[in-house]
């Protein structure tokens, strides 16, 4: 127990530097690297992980489950390894170590719930995609994939989205409870020219059948040599009318966006409630609506003004096709004629040196063609390397315009925007964008 | 009409390999030559038809699970290539073009279509670099190394300039004729306009003009950008980068 005071003093000493969100976890684990095991956690724990999705899906727990009443624990500054975790637990606790309330829920980054797990032992795991990121760092979702099955054992029960054929693989053992997205509305449209996601078949090896897609890798599949398919689905996003998502046939939530990887997020946050949490499917529908999607350090998506102009930004991830094909299908499907679609790429990891943008050859810009932007204004040290992209998919170059510097590119964005800014950019990149942002508005 | 095929696409398919069929689709089409890029998601598309042939990279365990498959099209593949068609494999694959292929002193088979002797290494990670195309003066850049194949080749194709991981100087991949195998994968036509311009050239069987390339202004732009800065990341050890960069560490398996 002297380890987590000595963390409670770390981590008052660390608000003070600035480094509140990893410090103290880092200072009490290299004293006791089980930590994590010495607390006394919530009878509910929830561990919520994959490649894409865990930070919005923890968030809309987060909020729906105060909103339910129930007290919650959860690692919200956005750190996800274990000296994030360990941080959020040591503030949370008493000098015992005893963390009060009713369920912690906990983002796990996936390559190290092997190592975090054995000391949370959560009952409940969320896995929501395995999809391709940041391969320099993580290497393919198949490797990932055997990476979170170290991790899980029977006594915890995987709450699972089967739409994803590798996620679907990790509910061989153990009690399982599989959602899905089936809504018509929210399929993919037929003609996607490529795959930036592996398609194959997790037991054999060969090119699964899809009935029909939801974005990327993610679908209604099954294997015409082996017969590897997902189960029915216990809980499922059935329809879509209007603004709202029909969540097992007779509940209704209204997602801030509505666009498949905010339905899969509202999916997995309101099978964690139901299911984890004992919250009244109708209760949790109405958690989840119009929750705005924030943790302590990211908005996820936002408006912003600039100038006369309206600004959406839909936050993204670098190295992740998926999460700026699911921004890009937005835009096509939902901005207005004559907008400007910005992008800033400056740093491509928050955390590792990487110069490599082969990742943006995958990204599905030619979804654009459905509705063109009417000016593109690019920003950030590989910004030429997107306009690359942008012209091979068949957007005019004549209304490209570029600037390498952060500065240059706000001033750029100001000047030159026509009608409303759809701003894309990673959370590695973010902070460049918001805190320039913020500089405008005082 | 040209037509691009595109072998294998739902199996062997990583960063760039969709892109290298696109552009150079676009490259000819900008030449005045109607190209179409024709895909076959677990075979290879109808060789009579093609007058080039993608093979995109794959990870290990795809690759060593389909490899007996890859195999099966050998003499397709061998027919293709002597009748003058233009193949072009990236990543993992290129290994299986070669004389011999070893992965954990185990010998796999290979279609021996090309000099080289491949080893396979069990590493997962992809690594930045720079490499040059033999017979130009342009880096090659924004493409990763796969790492998971090592040649020595007597037909270089790709030279290794600088990379993420400490290695010695050595050829990646090979141009044999009008087949090329190459251990980088990423967007390779796409990063380098010369090696475009020779395939694109070789796929019309004339020489193509080379002004009225749209993209070409942001790509001079990018390449020298990326140049730049990788040339000038890569030359410093772990602690000056972490240095210049604020704390960015190499990525760490």
């Amino acid at each position: 127990m002297l380890t987590i005071t000595i963390g409670k003093v770390a981590r008052a000493v660390g608000r003070r530097l600035g480094r509140g969100s990893v410090l103290p976890g880092r200072i009490a684990l290299a004293l006791d690297r089980h930590l994590l095991a010495k607390f006394t956690l919530p009878a509910v724990v929830i561990a919520i992980t994959g490649s894409g999705g865990k930070t919005t899906t923890s968030s809309l727990l987060r909020d729906a489950a105060s909103n339910a009443g129930l007290k919650v624990v959860s690692n919200a500054e956005g750190s996800n390894m274990a000296p994030g975790i360990a941080t959020a637990l040591i503030q949370a606790s008493d000098r015992h170590g005893r963390v009060p309330g009713d369920v912690a829920i906990l983002e796990c980054e996936e390559r190290h719930c092997q190592y975090l797990f054995p000391d949370l032992r959560p009952g409940f795991v969320v896995i929501t995609n395995l999809s391709r990121d940041q391969v320099a760092r993580n290497g393919y979702p198949q490797f990932v994939a055997g990476e979170i099955a170290k991790a899980l054992t029977p006594a915890m029960t995987l709450l699972l989205n089967v739409d994803d054929p590798l996620v679907n693989a990790l509910g061989r053992d153990g009690r399982v409870i599989p959602f899905s997205v089936e809504a018509d509305a929210l399929r993919e449209p037929a003609g996607v020219p490529h795959r930036a996601d592996d398609s194959l078949c997790p037991n054999c090896g060969l090119a699964l059948d899809y009935d029909y897609r939801i974005i990327g890798n993610l679908g209604r599949y099954h294997c015409g040599h082996c017969g590897y398919q997902a189960p029915a689905p216990q809980h499922s996003v059935s329809a879509v009318v209007g603004t709202e998502l029909v969540i097992d046939d007779d509940y209704r939530a209204a997602p801030q966006i509505m666009n498949p990887a905010f339905a899969y997020n509202i999916l997995a946050a309101y099978v964690g409630l139901v299911e984890a949490m004992g919250v009244t499917p109708q209760a949790a529908a109405d958690g989840l609506t119009h929750k705005d999607v924030k943790n302590a350090l990211q908005d996820r998506v936002m408006t912003f003004q600039m100038g006369e102009h309206r600004g959406v930004f839909l936050l993204s991830k670098h190295e992740n096709t998926l999460t700026y094909n699911v921004s890009l299908r937005t835009i096509a499907d939902s901005a207005e004629r004559g907008y400007t679609l910005g992008v800033m790429l400056h740093r491509v990891s928050r955390k590792y040196f990487a110069g490599d943008v082969s990742w943006l050859w995958d990204i599905d810009w030619e979804v654009l063609a459905k509705n063109p932007p009417a000016k593109v204004l690019l920003g950030g040290r590989f910004a030429n390397d997107i306009a690359v992209r942008l012209v091979a998919a068949g957007i005019d170059q004549d209304i490209i315009e570029v600037d390498l510097s952060l500065d240059g590119y706000m001033d750029l964005l100001r000047r030159q925007s026509q009608g409303t800014i759809f701003f894309l950019t990673g959370f590695e990149d973010i902070d460049q964008f918001t805190s320039r942002l913020r500089k405008d508005e005082q | 009409m040209i037509t691009i095929g595109q072998g294998f696409a739902g199996l062997f398919n990583s960063y760039g390999d969709w892109g290298n069929a696109q552009l150079l689709a676009r490259r000819l089409a900008d030449a005045g030559l109607a190209a179409e890029v024709t895909a076959s998601a677990s075979d290879l598309p109808d060789l009579g038809t093609c007058d080039i042939v993608f093979i995109g990279a794959a990870t290990l365990p795809t690759f060593r699970r389909q490899l007996d498959r890859l195999l099966t099209c050998g003499d397709e593949l061998r027919q293709y290539s002597s009748a003058g068609g233009v193949l072009f494999v990236t990543g993992l694959p290129a290994a299986a073009l070669g004389r011999s292929l070893t992965y954990h002193q185990q010998s796999l088979g290979c279609l021996q279509l090309t000099d080289q002797e491949f080893q396979i290494h069990d590493k997962r990670r992809f690594t930045d670099g720079v490499w040059q195309l033999f017979g130009s003066d342009t880096d090659v850049v924004g493409v990763l190394n796969s790492h998971l194949t090592w040649t020595d080749s007597a037909t270089p194709f790709l030279k290794t300039s600088l990379t993420a991981q400490p290695g010695h100087p050595r050829t990646d991949g090979c141009q044999q004729g009008k087949l090329f195998s190459s251990q980088v994968i990423g967007p390779l036509l796409a990063r380098n306009p010369d090696l475009l311009d020779k395939v694109a050239n070789m796929v019309a069987g004339q020489e193509l003009a080379s002004d009225d390339q749209p993209w070409m202004d942001f790509e001079k732009a990018a390449h020298a950008q990326a140049d730049r800065y990788l040339t000038e990341m890569l030359s410093l050890t772990e602690k000056q980068r972490a240095n210049a960069t604020g704390g960015l560490k190499s990525p760490t398996p």
